[in-house]
């Protein structure tokens, strides 16, 4: 077959194989004094089309911890089932669930391990701490992590976090004279300022949007109960009757 | 062919027909032939102590290591083949390692425990063809002391891999008198220095020779300092308050 | 080899390229996404177009009617009473490509006393370009052994609608300069579902929907596409523009006010330069508070919060 035969002057090709897409959408975390909120858009979405407008983004894990993933939603899916299954071992091996922080390390060792072929997933971790304070821990996807008091990731993070640096660090913001800016939002003040964050990136990013899924992860005892009183649409999703609770606040976003 | 009676003590993985492990049993008895050591719980930490059996007055006694750090805040007395417990306490210092690691907290009391208990049943085990890595069950019984979230525990574990976990726990040649004095002198609101006391009381009963600060050795694990082995003065500090 | 001279200037081009290869692309142009359906029905015709404009994945632009320059950022353009132009892909492009077409056709109406036909129309984007395109083949060809891949270059793809002497007539014309004589909307699969339905259309209101129906599909299903749909009708006489025809995606209401307390932003310090004389004031009144400072007393700044 003559036609089969590469003639000497033919270029080689190079072919390639990219194992990864990017499926927008955008999550945050806030942590308050005693409480914790995890969010992010339910849209997921590949170049220009919608793949679907509800795909969740944000776990539950345990009754004090919560994990938002935002990247590639293969990957996404994929890690939370993973980290999911460590936990069920740790509580098999150790009889208790496992703490938050101790999350936060087994995710870096999960993500670190796949250093050469990561997970193509950036983690906000929020949640209660042992001592009873909320958390955020934020993970970059071959897992270099921190604790935050409030974090953006995604397609709209680069509109969403100065909102956050400004509206909770109080960057830029100078405090009236003989007064300082608290260390920690009330949940009252901190569920206006995600939701807003998710409006105004719907508004501004084309793969942010359809719908908004809010996790509030409150501490044993929180004062901030009596607020989630009034809200509309809460649900509880806590599964022990004593410790730490979770609920969740669904919201529709715009969807074009 | 029939194997007869006596021959069902061969085989490290091979029952009886009355359903015993021959080897596993004749492994604890082992321990029976060792120094007698002593384990002592009390809300301010565990307390850990050995009978050191100077042979000979050219032995240098310091050289007899009977308790051994396992981790920060857990530690290890032994009684029995003294040197098969290197094998144990490398697992289970490893396994601690890993869980800091890996979860960035202290490994629990129990973990660490079932991690060694794990470790003393893979006798007889080969993987495919190649040669199992240990060919008979540990001769020596392990007395693990630790504080984590559930505060100061102690625990016990035998060559059969089984753990239990002691308020007050004598192992070794005189632990049956031994285990008979806690039972009588434990009590739930004991100080450390009770313990101490106790412990050092326990041994002198069941020991040949006079006891002083180089035939036994203490060590404790407190919420405040973690494991620590007592150095020559404050044992002798504390033989001397006896 | 004399330079052309030309409105637009591709000298930089080659350089341009040099440093895209370098990882240095060119800014991102803001698109003017992309949901444009056309539905003729008897002798009329109706286009709709979505109002969103996008710079890559941010929305730079969510309706038209906000703007201080309504017709500059339409979809929609103005070509003539009876012919519009509906345009897609980057703004400027397709503002400048269509920008010349009414007066030419003005001048080629006077000239011809005819009503200029939508074929007429196509010709200025059309050869305008092809030329552009053209002069990058010479370019490419002195410089670069002939590579083609610059064609299309000016990313602007239009599709013209008018009715004329035949009837409705639609063109679409590709960013090379091709054109055809074809109906659909564009580039959007979205839209070009909806136009099974537009077979046998007899009714105003049903073409109206049908276009409705393609750009709500573009909306909703497109990223690049979204906000409200515009849209207008146009007979042989004349054209109505339907101006946010439907609305379904209006900002919702925000959960807090986001004002800031006078003196926020810190200021580091204070610097005052004179460029003038102050003039020498005489003291008239006697209230303390109307009284002007004269040019040796503290310099005091306008909008300086007094803390």
């Amino acid at each position: 077959m003559p036609a089969m035969v590469s003639s000497i002057s033919q270029q080689p090709t190079q072919q390639a194989f990219n194992p990864y897409t990017e499926n927008g959408g955008t999550i945050l975390a806030i942590a308050g004094a005693d409480f914790s909120v995890i969010a992010g858009d339910t849209r997921q979405s590949e170049g220009y089309s919608i793949q679907t407008r509800y795909a969740p983004k944000v776990f539950k894990l345990t009754d004090k911890a919560v994990l938002a993933v935002n990247g590639f939603a293969a990957d996404g899916n994929m890690f939370v089932k993973k980290v999911r299954q460590r936990l069920e071992w740790y509580r098999h091996a150790h009889a208790k669930d496992m703490p938050i922080r101790a999350i936060a390390r087994l995710i870096q060792t999960m993500l670190y391990a796949r250093r050469f072929f990561p997970y193509y997933v950036y983690n906000i971790l929020g949640g209660i701490e042992e001592d009873g304070t909320g958390a955020v821990y934020s993970f970059d996807p071959v897992g270099s992590y921190e604790r935050e008091a409030c974090r953006a990731a995604g397609a709209a993070q680069s509109l969403v976090q100065p909102f956050l640096d400004n509206q909770i660090y109080f960057k830029n913001q100078q405090p009236a004279p003989g007064s300082s800016f608290p260390k920690h939002l009330p949940l009252t003040s901190v569920l206006p300022l995600v939701i807003d964050s998710f409006t105004s990136a719907t508004e501004r990013h084309i793969e942010v949007g359809d719908g908004l899924e809010i996790y509030v992860v409150l501490a044993k005892n929180s004062t901030a109960l009596q607020s989630l009183q009034s809200i509309r649409g809460i649900q509880e999703v806590t599964t022990t009757t004593d410790g730490e609770r979770v609920f969740v606040i669904r919201r529709d976003l715009k969807k074009d | 062919m029939f194997l007869t009676r006596s021959e069902y003590d061969r085989g490290v993985n091979t029952f009886s027909p009355e359903g015993r492990l021959f080897q596993v049993e004749y492994a604890i008895e082992a321990i029976k032939l060792g120094s007698t050591t002593v384990g002592i719980r009390t809300p301010e930490g565990v307390v850990l102590g050995v009978e050191k059996r100077v042979q000979s007055p050219l032995l240098e006694s310091s050289s007899i290591e009977k308790i051994m750090e396992i981790d920060h805040h857990l530690g290890c007395a032994m009684s029995g083949l003294t040197a098969d417990a290197r094998t144990m306490i490398d697992h289970a210092r490893v396994t601690a390692q890993n869980h800091a690691f890996t979860y960035d907290e202290k490994i629990k009391v129990e973990s660490v425990t079932q991690a060694v208990c794990d470790l003393a049943l893979r006798f007889g085990e080969s993987v495919h063809d190649e040669e199992a890595l240990m060919s008979r069950p540990f001769g020596v019984a392990l007395l693990i002391a630790g504080i984590d979230e559930l505060g100061p525990q102690l625990y016990h574990t035998d060559p059969s891999g089984t753990f239990v976990r002691y308020d007050a726990k004598a192992i070794g040649s005189g632990s049956e008198a031994a285990q008979s004095e806690l039972q009588d002198k434990w009590h739930k609101q004991m100080t450390l220095r009770e313990a101490q006391l106790l412990t050092l009381s326990v041994l002198k009963q069941v020991m040949e020779e006079k006891l002083d600060q180089h035939n036994v050795q203490l060590a404790q694990v407190t919420h405040t300092k973690g494991f620590e082995i007592l150095d020559e003065a404050s044992l002798k500090e504390v033989i001397e308050a006896m | 080899m004399a330079v052309q001279i030309s409105a637009v200037a591709y000298r930089s081009s080659y350089r341009n390229n040099s440093l895209a290869g370098r990882e240095l692309p060119l800014p991102k142009a803001t698109s003017t996404a992309t949901s444009i359906h056309p539905c003729p029905f008897r002798d009329e015709i109706v286009l709709g177009a979505e109002t969103r404009a996008t710079g890559d994945t941010t929305v730079a632009g969510t309706n038209c009617k906000k703007t201080p320059r309504p017709k500059l950022h339409s979809k929609i353009h103005y070509t003539t009473e009876s012919i519009r132009c509906c345009s897609a892909e980057p703004a400027a492009d397709t503002e400048f490509t269509t920008a010349p077409i009414p007066s030419n056709m003005e001048f080629h109406a006077l000239q011809t006393a005819r009503k200029p036909r939508v074929v007429t129309t196509t010709t200025t984007p059309t050869q305008m370009l092809f030329s552009f395109d053209l002069y990058f083949r010479i370019h490419f060809m002195l410089f670069m052994s002939g590579k083609y891949r610059h064609q299309g270059y000016t990313g602007a793809d239009l599709v013209l609608r008018g009715t004329d002497s035949p009837g409705p007539r639609f063109f679409t014309i590709h960013s090379h300069g091709s054109s055809d004589n074809l109906a659909n909307g564009f580039r959007k699969l979205d839209c070009n579902g909806c136009i099974r339905k537009w077979l046998g259309t007899r009714h105003r209101k049903e073409a109206r929907n049908i276009v409705k129906a393609a750009i709500a599909a573009g909306i909703f299903k497109d990223l690049d596409s979204g906000s409200d749909i515009e849209g207008c009708i146009i007979t042989s006489t004349h054209t109505e523009m339907l101006k946010n025809v439907e609305m379904p995606n209006e900002r919702v209401q925000k959960e807090r006010h986001y004002n800031f307390r006078r003196g926020t932003t810190a200021r580091k310090k204070k610097h005052v330069k004179k460029f003038a004389e102050d003039d020498q004031v005489t003291l008239t009144g006697d209230d303390d508070m109307d009284t002007p400072h004269s040019s040796l007393a503290k310099p005091h700044i306008m909008g300086t919060a007094p803390f």
